[in-house]
């Protein structure tokens, strides 16, 4: 019995290395291009740097780079507070209150999800455009302040989060949303932290809406200002500077993971499944 | 637990603060010189859109811009789109807020022309005749309809690694001018090269190939609605010459074969002799492969004719512009009295003869291939097929060369597709 | 009657916020596409005639389409149960009692992190006919296999990439699934002498069906609406000979290459229905619905 828990162990941990190893691969490589000269990288050469050099890193920091940064957490961070209180009431009443219509209105959502983007953009630009929205961070924010994927997954979420709790606070006399905000939530910290990094994330990582609807420099989001950035050394291959952007981008998203993370898993010292 | 909740709140107010200090910045900032299609004392203000470019072309507008400013009064607002330019524009005329002024590649503009969207010029631009006539003809429709006005072109000439070529016992002078005769160079050459290097790079697509149709007497997209690759046989000899290199080895593709994702980045690290590119890599070529020795040559004749392929891009002014005469003073302004700021500046090449000879350019030995080109090169645009027809092309003409085709094959079934695509249309 | 009442009220105040900015962002653009698809449309200059159902009978005739369909439904096919699988026995391997799991966690995301266009770039530098792969594969082998330019490889480089920046993310929502997971579930089965594999099959995979169901679904969503890798790997041509031709690739083609804004909306809701039907199936098939309540 022991034995066989050593040997599962240890596949388990061969297992978690190799992938761990395979994810780092194109992220170190990354890290690695943006400290080689421009010349070293199109000539292939090697996976080390043979020479060290920072001007990626200098030309990206000498650009608005820093505004666009600011920007981009602003927007963000808005829109994913938003998102976050709105996609979890939501998917909570999809879930748990049997009103009118809810069966045919979840499946419109999820109808809805279906129809790709590539059609709905230029509409959705008439429509924010007629909102006099363009060139503000507001058609951002406003555009993407809910997200019917993660309305889905809170649903999905509170369809095994135990009753009994919600039921004794009904007894107690609390409303529904004094049981979403008093009980719910503070419950649901996992979905929720799973929630706002990928909400956080695709706003940070989004491009058509901000290619379209923001058209001075100083108010791009990152992701457009790293285009630009990848438009004008493109032709000159400076991947030490496009790779640098990249890696930067990254930070901020991974620093947020990183604070999370605690909300995914527990640490090893608690037994299986306890929180 | 309520820790959570504060927490969330916390980070909330802070964030709409942060948003509410952000566009209140903004609109300070851009009180007075914002207002769309509102008119000053001066006249219009006039809204350009133009597409991201080097961090040159960015400054040299900027500064043209001000001498613009400065000369009539009238104010300009520039706006940079950085990609997918065209979906932008797009967008832009669906809602009824398309840009006073707006670049516009010559592949594009049948579109447009067609649309009845942009405003008509002929007329209101000076010195007509000035202008090098392929690149100017592509934006009219008719006798009396100009649509756009050039504001800079690019052609291909053969860029050559003077150094490689001296390593393998050879000069510049030993490059043959005619098409088949360099490729035998290249093979010749070939033995010669290191393992890692190529003789000669070239480029799959129909955009640089398109004037070897031309050449042939054959218009792939020229008869609207209708594609046609293969009513000249002598045209499958010249792309099975690519294959034919290709398999050889002495022609080769930077993304595929190197992994290199440009040509002027294989051509600046010394992995290959020659290239046919536009003029777009010499400012790359000087500053980040500065060490590189290279001359340029005019692109090779094919059944002795002189050819090259033109990238040629305009000015144009929507037809809803509420500010017209202020746009137009613009264009004016940009291809003829700021012309030569704006072409010294951008280092791209001014479409105007007379400014290429103040210019002097014939003298320089790097631009001079490159502005001969521009008298007989191929302009990139046909009628609005064009797009289907290239989009054909590129799809199969990879099977030809993986080998998965013949030449033949893969043309016929490019101008099946094309036909039926234009059809459905 | 009166709860049936309150909980309408109730629905309507839950609803309300997301309810409002799906309608204005979501369903009036998703309403205008669907109009456009009975016209012939340009929209630059805002014409129009009207053609019924005519965009539909131009993509059933178009051989493309079917090279798309035939494309994207081998994508979805292979990718979603390969990467459900991957993300869901991770999730479970950094949820067993092991050392460092934060840190395998941390690592492990990094991927999703990673833009889809520098994931592309770095696949197709790894990928290339002179690249680290295609060498190796030639040193081992002696076979020299072309992967981005061979019509019947290129599509799984992308599926690779694909499955290889998706997993984290899947597996990110598998593990807070877990969380929710009740202690004494475990307890209850391993008092039975349970083993830990027996237990992975009858205490987590059923409590996680919801989850389960949402990871599918969306993965279907995902894979259907293949789109960056696509395009950049053939320069948006969807070649070579079509063999990258993805539905969205060819919504995006109608759209600007045809400059048919008209058959790119029909297209869009013959996607629309093809996933709707798809992940209806699916839904029967996991017997979600009885799940769900």
């Amino acid at each position: 019995m022991k034995k066989e828990n050593k040997t599962l162990k240890i596949i388990v941990y061969t297992i978690l290395i190799l992938y761990s190893l395979l994810t780092l691969f194109p992220f170190g490589w990354s890290i690695l291009t943006s400290f080689k000269s421009t010349a070293e990288i199109a000539s292939g050469g090697t996976f080390f740097p043979e020479s060290w050099s920072i001007s990626g890193w200098t030309t990206l920091f000498e650009s608005q780079y820093t505004t666009w940064v600011r920007n981009s957490l602003v927007v963000a961070l808005i829109t994913t507070v938003l998102n976050v209180m709105f996609n979890t009431m939501a998917g909570y009443a999809f879930a748990r209150i049997d009103f009118f219509g809810r069966k045919f209105l979840f499946s419109l959502m999820l109808l809805l999800i279906m129809i790709p983007g590539q059609v709905t953009m230029i509409p959705l630009y008439i429509v924010v455009s007629n909102l006099g929205l363009i060139n503000t961070h507001s058609s951002i924010v406003l555009t993407s302040m809910i997200n019917i994927a993660y309305i889905f997954m809170m649903r999905q979420f509170f369809i095994n989060f135990p009753r009994e709790v919600e039921e004794a606070a009904s007894m107690d006399g609390l409303s529904t949303l004094g049981i979403f905000f008093k009980i719910v939530l503070p419950n649901a910290k996992p979905a929720i932290a799973t929630q706002a990094i990928f909400i956080f994330m695709g706003v940070w990582n989004e491009f058509m809406r901000p290619l379209l609807f923001l058209t001075s420099p100083d108010k791009y989001m990152l992701t457009q200002g790293l285009n630009a950035l990848s438009n004008q050394y493109r032709n000159i291959t400076a991947w030490d500077i496009i790779m640098a952007g990249a890696i930067f981008s990254v930070i901020p998203i991974f620093i947020m993971f990183i604070f999370l993370n605690k909300y995914f898993i527990s640490t090893n010292d608690r037994s299986v499944g306890s929180k | 637990m309520n820790k959570f909740i504060k927490s969330l709140g916390l980070v909330s107010t802070i964030a709409l603060l942060a948003a509410c200090n952000n566009d209140d910045g903004a609109t300070d900032n851009d009180t007075g010189d914002n207002e769309e299609g509102v008119t000053n004392e001066n006249g219009g203000n006039v809204n350009l859109a133009v597409w991201g470019s080097s961090p040159a072309e960015t400054n040299a507008m900027e500064e043209t811009i001000s001498s613009f400013e400065e000369e009539t009064g009238i104010e300009v607002e520039l706006e940079i789109i950085q990609d997918n330019f065209q979906d932008a524009m797009t967008a832009r005329f669906a809602a009824n807020n398309a840009p006073d002024v707006f670049y516009l590649e010559a592949f594009a503009a049948p579109m447009f022309m067609e649309s009845g969207v942009l405003e008509n010029l002929s007329g209101e631009i000076d010195d007509v005749d000035d202008f090098f006539d392929p690149l100017i003809d592509v934006f009219r429709s008719g006798e009396d309809e100009l649509y756009a006005v050039p504001k800079d072109y690019s052609t291909l000439a053969l860029y050559v690694n003077e150094d490689i070529l001296e390593a393998a016992g050879y000069s510049v002078e030993d490059i043959p001018r005619d098409w088949d005769d360099l490729l035998a160079f290249a093979d010749e050459l070939q033995d010669n090269l290191e393992d890692d290097q190529a003789a000669m790079l070239f480029d799959q697509s129909l955009a640089r190939h398109y004037s070897a149709f031309i050449n042939n007497g054959l218009d792939p997209a020229g008869e609207e609605g209708r594609a046609d690759f293969t009513s000249n046989p002598e045209v499958i000899d010249y792309f099975q010459s690519i294959i034919d290199g290709k398999e050889a080895g002495y022609m080769q593709n930077p993304q595929i074969d190197m992994g290199i994702d440009s040509a002027g980045a294989a051509f600046g690290a010394n992995k290959a002799a020659m290239m046919m590119e536009g003029n777009w890599v010499i400012s790359a070529l000087n500053q980040e492969y500065s060490d590189l020795n290279y001359a340029v040559v005019e692109s090779p004749t094919i059944n002795g004719e002189e050819q090259s392929m033109t990238f040629s891009v305009g000015y144009a002014v929507s037809k809803d512009s509420e500010n017209r005469d202020e746009a137009i003073s613009f264009i004016n302004y940009m291809t003829n009295a700021g012309l030569k700021q704006w072409s010294e500046l951008s280092g791209t090449l001014p479409p105007r003869g007379s400014i290429a000879d103040e210019m002097n350019l014939l003298d320089n030995p790097v631009l001079a291939p490159h502005v001969a080109a521009a008298d007989y090169g191929t302009v990139w645009s046909s009628g609005e097929s064009l797009p289907i027809v290239s989009a054909a092309f590129d799809n199969y003409f990879q099977a030809a060369i993986n080998g998965d085709m013949t030449v033949e094959e893969a043309l016929q079934a490019a101008e099946d597709e094309a036909n039926a695509e234009l059809d459905r249309r | 009657m009166r709860k049936k009442r309150k909980n309408n009220i109730q629905g309507l105040i839950f609803m309300a916020p997301a309810a409002l900015a799906a309608i204005v962002f979501i369903v009036v653009p998703i309403a205008y596409a669907f109009f456009m698809m009975f016209f012939n449309i340009n929209l630059l200059s805002g014409t129009r005639t009207f053609i019924g159902f005519d965009n539909f009978g131009k993509i059933i005739s178009d051989p493309r389409f079917w090279a798309a369909l035939r494309n994207t439904t081998t994508y979805v096919v292979v990718v979603v149960p390969i990467q459900t699988a991957i993300a869901l026995i991770m999730a479970a391997l950094l949820n067993s009692k092991i050392k460092f799991n934060r840190v395998f966690l941390t690592v492990m995301f990094i991927p999703t992190l990673t833009s889809s266009s520098a994931m592309t770039l770095i696949f197709m530098w790894l990928f290339n006919n002179n690249g680290l792969i295609v060498n190796q594969i030639e040193q081992l082998t002696g076979i020299r296999t072309q992967f981005l330019t061979n019509p019947d490889l290129a599509l799984s480089v992308i599926m690779i990439m694909n499955i290889f920046s998706t997993v984290p993310h899947f597996m990110v929502v598998f593990l807070s699934g877990l969380q929710d997971i009740p202690t004494n579930l475990y307890e209850a089965s391993s008092i039975d002498g349970a083993s830990k594999i027996r237990q992975f099959f009858h205490v987590t995979i059923p409590q996680l069906m919801p989850i389960l169901f949402y990871v599918v679904t969306m993965g279907v969503v995902g894979t259907f609406q293949i789109f960056d890798q696509a395009f950049i790997l053939s320069g948006g041509t969807g070649g070579p000979q079509n063999a990258t031709l993805t539905f969205t690739l060819y919504i995006y083609q109608l759209a600007f290459t045809s400059n048919d804004m008209g058959r790119a909306s029909a297209m869009s809701f013959i996607l629309g229905v093809i996933i709707f039907t798809f992940t209806a199936i699916i839904n029967k098939v996991m017997k979600a619905d009885e799940m769900n309540g």
